[in-house]
């Protein structure tokens, strides 16, 4: 894992070479944090939703809302953000827990869509169609330095702290007993509450921390583009980090990481040649599914 | 905001409009049903046929006209979707259903491409066949006879389908099995093909509702995705796996939207999925759905 | 169909592929994007430099819904490139244009842009179409130090409310827009009530305000408004609604695909009869999608059929240099002439300021009064960086003798910006934002 941290560390530097700039190295970071959080419900806990693009727009916006209108200072502003995308999750994780299987990913998107469609239609709070602009991203004040975030390279170590954290957390939470309990969820849900687990808990308290680290994310984005727009809500963008997370290997602590590294370069990447990158992506996706299910990293762990 | 000028006209246009979005819906909510119920499946690349149906009527309008797409596009794209569900589907029965259900997915994602690469980035706008065009005016109200046409024609298919659900053995299959997969399998029936042609016969559905819609809507390549959300939010509130059940949601579903563009019409999108997510809790097998289907 | 088959048998060949293979494939996709990019490094001439090439970062939609309209605009502005190109460049350098697809999603608007400037090291942003994006990129623009050429959103907002000392603006905004139709109608048509078809969006919005302003003033009033959101393809509920409530205009506060289709159910509904159409705004790209329906009265940024000879011209360049790949009867649209006009007033600006640098090209634009083809010399207004220019009133047709595009609008009058733009007083009480002194952008 040190080996890890100190990739990509020095990642900015590397990723010229492979035709990229700091801007996308950011995006990368951002999204392995998202996708770790995918993760954590997919590959561990082994339930599927296609809504977590509500809590990472959900974060953004209202950071902005209140650093735009409310002049908040960025570190509470993205406090407060990270706090109402997790507190949307858990109104979210108890209404619709009790369910399972599809009906879970449905409601997921259902109430990710409606998300979407309040971004989109509630002008006056946030922007509407044309999004929120201005998000700030000057500097911020740790007592004894002032750390400026308006440099490139600056903001990428400053999501780079996070994403050690990130990573740090999560591979805690999977070695404890918690993560052991999660992964016998995943296995045979009936037996697990057999043995006596309040599988519900567990399941909400992992959809919850998901949505913690999809905030958290969220507000990293908006902090990145200085802007945020309703299309970061909806199910399609969902759809990207479950894409990220497949083909890098659910289930692992590297996987998604890697698969959100893949993905986003692979998007940016297939974008200069042809405007049909989508087209790309779902074949690539498709390759993966068919042939790859565990990702990249489950494949390489295998032939280990 | 909320506007309660409700008059007669209005009332009845609205009513209208909401039955013609309606059965298209309901169209297209059965072929979903099916295969969801049948096949466990649910079907990203629904939205994506609907679209590709539409388009082949761009395609074939200049050689055949109008009336003819309603066939031919349906037939290929139902092959087209057992096609699909032979070769890629097929291989992953046997694994997690979530596999499957990525799979549509990333289909989906790469046939809006398709669409794209072969008729171009550019809505076009269409209109209906000309006899078909324009309003009859009853003074009182109009109605738009392209749309009194789309009620009667899906009618006459839902009745058609019925009878075949009910009536013809095959149909009969298919609906014994959503209810009882096992059952099916005991008796000896070819499962493989049974599936292969009910994902042909959801995808023909969802084409004629693509075909059927175009004049009203035009074309354009991500016409799928949103109509195919509508879709899910109809077969959960009318339940999964049931014939009435799709009925009922896509036409409740049809009117709802229509009225919500006249009386609240900034919230007129989400109104469908504040729907679903409140029959989901509450009655969570939708109106006629069958109890603890996929849980 | 027949792709998708192909797709199907060749699956099984792509497990493993390498970096090496998967860029051989993509290089025969490559052809449409990259072309253009190439085209623009081999089209230009040998030029003995005296420097090293002008990068110009060009934002465009080139997929989704307005994609033509953003092809449309990238070959005027490379119409005016080839043409500085073939004069020995700018200060004798060479203008350069990178193109970015940025369809009409704002962030990856925003995305496009942090790459033009970041990777490519653009000297100058120019493009777009739709306001939400360009007013994100403005933004972008701003914080970067960079200046900002906006072709073609018309929105208000970009050169008030959210204007800065890095935009520029050369399409007439809606306020422009909407006065000289409204004008128009108050006189001719005399209507008393009005109902607002509206996308909801900063373009719409402002459109809508402005005609409200504009009809006001013969004493129309807003009888009813229906907010649809972008994208929208069945008008048939809210034409419904407007009909009932009989107001004398509708105005279609809307563009592209959604103006499309307002336009041919309006037909289809049978409101033509009792209802006059009206919008701020239309073109081209709109009408040459609605076939017979074409109606309404519009205010237009510029057509191929204005009667200066300038204009002519600029038609008969354009038609040159692109008709032999399009449909018989094209012609060019308001894009080509807005992507034209922009990168030649940015290069006679850069030519007077005699530097690339921000403030002195900056400098160089405001307040300078130049031949925008039309009937009266347009300005770039110092206090807002709004071109005011003509505006022209048209009716949208289709004659019984269509041949060409150029049937589609008969151009009812044009009123000189300076009539139909907001003054200061209007500009700075709608909440018009002071630009920014120029010691910030030092």
């Amino acid at each position: 894992m040190v080996i890890l941290f100190a990739l990509v560390a020095v990642w900015p530097k590397i990723i010229p070479f492979i035709g990229g700039y700091t801007g996308l190295a950011i995006e990368m970071v951002i999204f392995a944090i998202f996708a770790l959080g995918f993760d954590l419900l997919l590959g561990y806990t082994g339930i599927l939703s296609f809504g977590q693009a509500a809590y990472f727009g959900l974060a953004a916006y209202t950071m902005g809302i209140v650093c735009i209108n409310f002049k908040v200072p960025i570190l509470l502003g993205m406090l407060i953000g990270i706090l109402i995308g997790t507190l949307a999750a858990v109104i979210i994780g108890l209404l619709i827990i009790r369910k399972t299987g599809i009906y879970f990913a449905m409601l997921t998107i259902a109430f990710g869509q409606m998300f979407f469609f309040i971004a989109s239609r509630w002008k006056s709070v946030t922007g509407g169609e044309d999004g929120l602009t201005g998000i700030p991203r000057d500097s911020i004040s740790l007592g004894l330095f002032n750390w400026n975030l308006k440099n490139d390279l600056s903001f990428f170590y400053f999501v780079f702290v996070f994403f050690v954290a990130a990573t740090l957390f999560k591979y805690w939470l999977v070695e404890s007993h918690f993560g052991q309990v999660l992964k016998t969820i995943r296995e045979n849900e009936k037996r697990a509450q057999v043995v006596g687990y309040n599988v519900r808990r567990y399941k909400l308290y992992s959809f919850i921390i998901s949505g913690v680290f999809a905030a958290v994310a969220g507000t990293l984005y908006g902090m990145f583009l200085r802007y945020i727009f309703p299309q970061t809500l909806d199910w399609v963008r969902s759809g990207n980090v479950v894409i990220m997370g497949l083909v890098g290997g659910l289930g692992t602590l590297f996987g998604p990481i890697l698969g959100a590294g893949v993905v986003t370069y692979l998007m940016n990447f297939i974008s200069y040649y042809t405007k049909y990158w989508q087209f790309f992506v779902g074949a690539i996706f498709i390759i993966f599914i068919l042939f790859f299910p565990r990702g990249i990293w489950g494949f390489v762990q295998k032939k280990r | 905001m909320i506007s309660l000028n409700l008059s007669l006209p209005t009332i009845m246009n609205q009513l209208l409009n909401g039955f013609a979005l309606g059965t298209l819906l309901v169209l297209m909510a059965i072929g979903l049903t099916i295969i969801l119920g049948l096949m466990r499946v649910i079907n990203f690349t629904h939205g994506v046929i609907y679209a590709l149906g539409a388009y082949s009527v761009v395609t074939l309008f200049n050689y055949t006209g109008f009336w003819p797409c309603l066939i031919i596009g349906p037939i290929l794209l139902g092959l087209i979707g057992m096609g699909m569900e032979a070769t890629l589907i097929r291989p992953l029965y046997k694994r997690d259903p979530l596999h499957t259900m990525l799979l549509t997915f990333g289909l989906a994602l790469m046939i809006e491409d398709i669409i794209r690469m072969t008729w171009g980035d550019a809505p076009y706008p269409m209109s209906p066949p000309e006899f078909l065009s324009g309003i009859i005016d009853l003074k009182l109200f109009i109605f738009s006879k392209y749309r009194l046409f789309i009620i009667v024609f899906c009618s006459a298919l839902l009745i058609a389908l019925w009878f075949f659900f009910q009536k013809t053995p095959m149909g009969k299959t298919i609906l014994a099995g959503t209810f009882d997969r096992e059952m099916v399998i005991a008796l000896g029936i070819p499962i493989n093909l049974l599936f292969t042609i009910t994902f042909g016969i959801g995808s023909a559905l969802a084409a004629v509702a693509g075909v059927l819609n175009a004049p009203i809507q035009g074309v354009y390549p991500p016409m799928g995705t949103g109509i195919i959300m509508s879709c899910f939010v109809v077969v959960i509130i009318g339940g999964m796996g049931s014939f009435w059940g799709a009925v009922i949601g896509g036409l409740l579903v049809g009117v709802v939207v229509s009225f919500s563009v006249e009386v609240f019409s900034a919230m007129s999108d989400v109104i469908v999925f504040i729907l679903m997510a409140i029959v989901l809790l509450v009655r969570p097998r939708g109106i006629a759905g069958i109890e603890g289907l996929l849980e | 169909m027949k792709d998708e088959k192909k797709k199907d048998g060749e699956m099984g060949n792509h497990s493993g592929l390498t970096r090496r293979q998967f860029l051989a494939r993509t290089g025969v996709v490559a052809a449409g994007l990259t072309a253009y990019q190439l085209s623009e490094f081999l089209g230009a001439p040998h030029l003995k430099a005296a420097g090293p090439p002008i990068l110009i970062g060009n934002i465009e939609p080139l997929s989704g819904p307005y994609a033509d309209s953003g092809q449309d605009e990238m070959e005027g502005a490379m119409l005016a490139n080839e043409e500085w190109n073939a004069k020995g460049g700018v200060l004798g350098r060479e203008i350069k244009m990178i193109t970015e697809d940025a369809p009409s999603n704002p962030g990856i608007g925003v995305q496009k842009t942090i790459k033009l400037i970041k990777k490519d090291n653009v000297h100058f942003l120019t493009g777009t179409l739709t306001s939400s994006v360009t007013l994100a990129i403005a933004e972008e623009a701003f914080k970067e130090k960079k200046l900002f050429m906006a072709f073609g959103s018309h929105s208000d907002d970009t050169t008030m409310q959210k204007s800065h000392r890095t935009t520029f603006r050369t399409t007439s905004q809606n306020w422009m827009l909407s006065t000289a139709v409204g004008a128009w109608l108050g006189k001719n048509w005399k209507p008393k009530s009005v109902y607002h078809i509206t996308a909801d969006y900063t373009w719409g919005h402002t459109a809508r305000t402005s005609m409200n302003r504009a009809l006001a003033k013969s004493g129309c009033k807003e009888i009813g408004n229906d907010f649809t959101p972008l994208g929208t393809k069945d008008f048939s509920a809210n034409l419904i609604k407007a009909r009932g409530l009989k107001p004398d205009l509708l105005s279609c506060n809307c563009y592209g695909a959604d103006q499309v289709n307002l336009v041919k159910q309006f037909k289809e509904f049978g409101l033509a009869k009792d209802i006059h159409l009206c919008g701020p705004l239309s073109g081209i790209p709109m009408m040459k999608g609605t076939g017979q329906a074409a109606d309404g009265v519009w205010g237009l940024s510029w057509n191929c059929t204005v009667d200066t000879p300038a204009s002519q011209k600029l038609r008969a360049t354009l038609r040159k240099r692109y008709a032999a790949n399009k449909a018989p009867q094209w012609e060019p649209s308001y894009r080509h002439y807005l992507g034209y006009i922009t990168h030649q007033q940015l290069f006679e600006a850069i030519t007077r300021a005699k530097s690339t640098d921000l403030i002195p090209v900056i400098k160089a634009l405001e307040g300078w009064k130049f031949d925008g083809l039309k009937w009266t010399p347009s300005t770039w207004r110092n206090f807002d960086h709004q071109n005011v220019q003509d505006v022209i009133v048209a009716k949208a047709q289709y004659p019984a003798n269509f041949k060409t595009w150029a049937d589609l609008f008969k151009i009812l009058g044009h009123v000189p910006g300076d009539e139909c733009a907001p003054s200061y007083e209007e500009w700075k009480k709608e909440g018009g934002h002071e630009l920014e002194p120029y010691d910030l952008l030092k």
